[in-house]
């Protein structure tokens, strides 16, 4: 069954970065989106959630709960891991929160109670991911999850990632790391001159 | 007779035509102006309200009327919060913006969150996501937006004074530096390690933080401090360390990230008292009245909405 579909798609800034594109995306699959700098990857995933509009086409959801880790992130000033990652279990309407926290901590080897701005590239990285395991999404969308996490680290988070597929959840990496995702993605798309391309796995 | 016969299918035909095309609803474009700048609202008491404004070239619409809307939030990339919508004031002023005329609606918000401590929220590019009954929604991008609830707020310092230095820059007014009074009610030594404006746009210039008691309203900030500030230089790395015995009175330079209006802002101020860290928040803060926003193209985000 189909999760999001683009009708012809079409996104411009000063120059056109999407055009005109068909596609979608199915429940339970697993996609990797390839493309070069600036093509219009993260765009799309940002067309998905809804912080863009299409210059033209329109977007139908199956589902707005959607999970979304961004690229980069200007976390809270002055909160710990703790406060951030409570403060989003309450607007995400989480249960056991303190819990959660506490078992994305132990996974992902981060103290809770550190400061968010005394952290280190690779542990905002941590955090950013921490966040999206909170909740159960329908739809995972990933921007760069790889930035900044040693080989451990990344293994961690592909054995995360794998759990999610298992439950048959819907999720899109953007990333500049395809080999990691290989065994894993189902489908992979490619953004070339604004277009998207398929190819299977 | 055959001839007669079309023509009069003909003239039914029209005449059903015209019927359908006029009883048909025509969805009217709104055009919606808003304003981006740095949003904050500091909550001390729960009974507090959020106020957003923004402009809409047609006076009757969705965006109006409080029973055509379904749900508020302002959200960003991985934040959504719901908001109950209190009241739509909807101003007799028009402003003239673009060759039209737009009606200002203001709403008036509070969080629907269940919170029994302290919360923060903050979102440096935020939206506005205006649900409607129809089924249809906008997204309107209003800059920054943050969220502070302290409900439990420290008593170990209270805030003596608060005044605001006001400069015109570029020819708009700016608020430029606070003068902030800061008591110890304890009996040891307190020392301010950060000094946080609650709005995302602004930081302190911790190194030209100087001791005064207090300035005159139309002083420039070159004139306080006695030499030439620049209100978007912005400093890394600089450490405050402030002791207060019993009472200080100091005059803390602002700096903008963003060239952006903020006239209302509250402070948190970080400080250690034997080696733990508390906050104490100063709620927000009206320093200026201003309407400069409207006179900068820049600051303003056109969009256009089918209301039907």
């Amino acid at each position: 069954m189909k999760i999001v579909e683009l009708i012809d798609v079409e996104k411009s800034y000063q120059n056109p970065i999407l055009s005109k594109i068909n596609y979608a995306f199915f429940e339970g699959k697993t996609y990797l989106l390839l493309g070069e700098n600036g093509s219009g990857k993260t765009t799309l995933l940002k067309l998905i959630i809804g912080l863009l509009k299409p210059t033209r086409g329109v977007i139908y959801k199956k589902t707005n709960n959607i999970g979304y880790v961004p690229d980069y992130l200007d976390f809270p000033r002055f909160l710990r891991i703790y406060d951030f990652l409570y403060n989003l279990g309450l607007i995400y309407n989480c249960h056991n929160i303190d819990e959660k926290i506490k078992e994305q901590a132990y996974i992902f080897q981060i103290d809770p109670l550190l400061k968010l701005s005394d952290l280190s590239k690779g542990m905002r990285q941590k955090v950013l991911l921490m966040q999206i395991f909170l909740k159960d999404f329908d739809l995972y969308l990933f921007d760069e999850p790889l930035n900044g996490l040693d080989k451990e680290m990344k293994e961690i988070f592909l054995r995360e990632l794998k759990k999610l597929k298992t439950k048959k959840k819907t999720i899109i990496i953007v990333s500049h790391l395809p080999d990691c995702f290989l065994d894993l993605v189902d489908v992979i798309l490619e953004i070339k001159n604004g277009n998207l391309y398929e190819r299977i796995n | 007779m055959k001839t007669k016969y079309i023509k009069n299918i003909l003239l039914i035909s029209l005449v059903f035509l015209v019927v359908l095309l006029l009883v048909r609803k025509i969805p009217n474009t709104i055009e919606i102006v808003m304003v981006t700048k740095g949003y904050n609202f500091v909550q001390v008491e729960r009974d507090e309200t959020f106020e957003i404004s923004f402009f809409i070239s047609t006076k009757n619409s969705n965006f109006s009327n409080q029973n055509n809307i379904k749900s508020i939030a302002i959200t960003d990339e991985i934040n959504y919060l719901k908001f109950k919508l209190e009241d739509i004031i909807l101003s007799e002023e028009k402003v003239y913006l673009k060759n039209k005329w737009y009606y200002n609606v203001l709403f008036s918000l509070k969080p629907l969150i269940e919170v029994t401590n302290n919360f923060t929220l903050e979102m440096i590019d935020a939206y506005l996501e205006i649900a409607f009954k129809n089924d249809s929604y906008a997204k309107l991008s209003i800059g920054s937006f943050s969220y502070y609830l302290f409900q439990e707020n420290s008593q170990n310092l209270s805030i003596t004074k608060l005044k605001g230095l006001v400069n015109t820059f570029n020819n708009n007014k700016r608020l430029v530096g606070v003068l902030i009074g800061i008591k110890n009610n304890t009996n040891k030594q307190i020392k301010i390690t950060n000094i946080y404006p609650l709005d995302l746009n602004i930081k302190v210039a911790y190194k030209d933080i100087i001791k005064c008691n207090d300035f005159i309203q139309g002083e420039t900030i070159k004139e306080i401090l006695g030499y030439d500030y620049n209100l978007f230089e912005i400093e890394e790395n600089v450490k405050l360390n402030l002791c207060v015995d019993d009472e200080i009175r100091i005059f803390i330079p602002l700096k903008y990230i963003k060239d952006i209006v903020i006239n209302k802002m509250g402070f948190l101020i970080e400080y250690e008292l034997d080696k733990e860290t508390f906050y104490y928040c100063l709620d927000d803060f009206l320093f200026f009245e201003s309407n400069d926003y409207l006179v900068n193209l820049k600051w303003l985000k056109f969009y256009t909405y089918e209301d039907s």
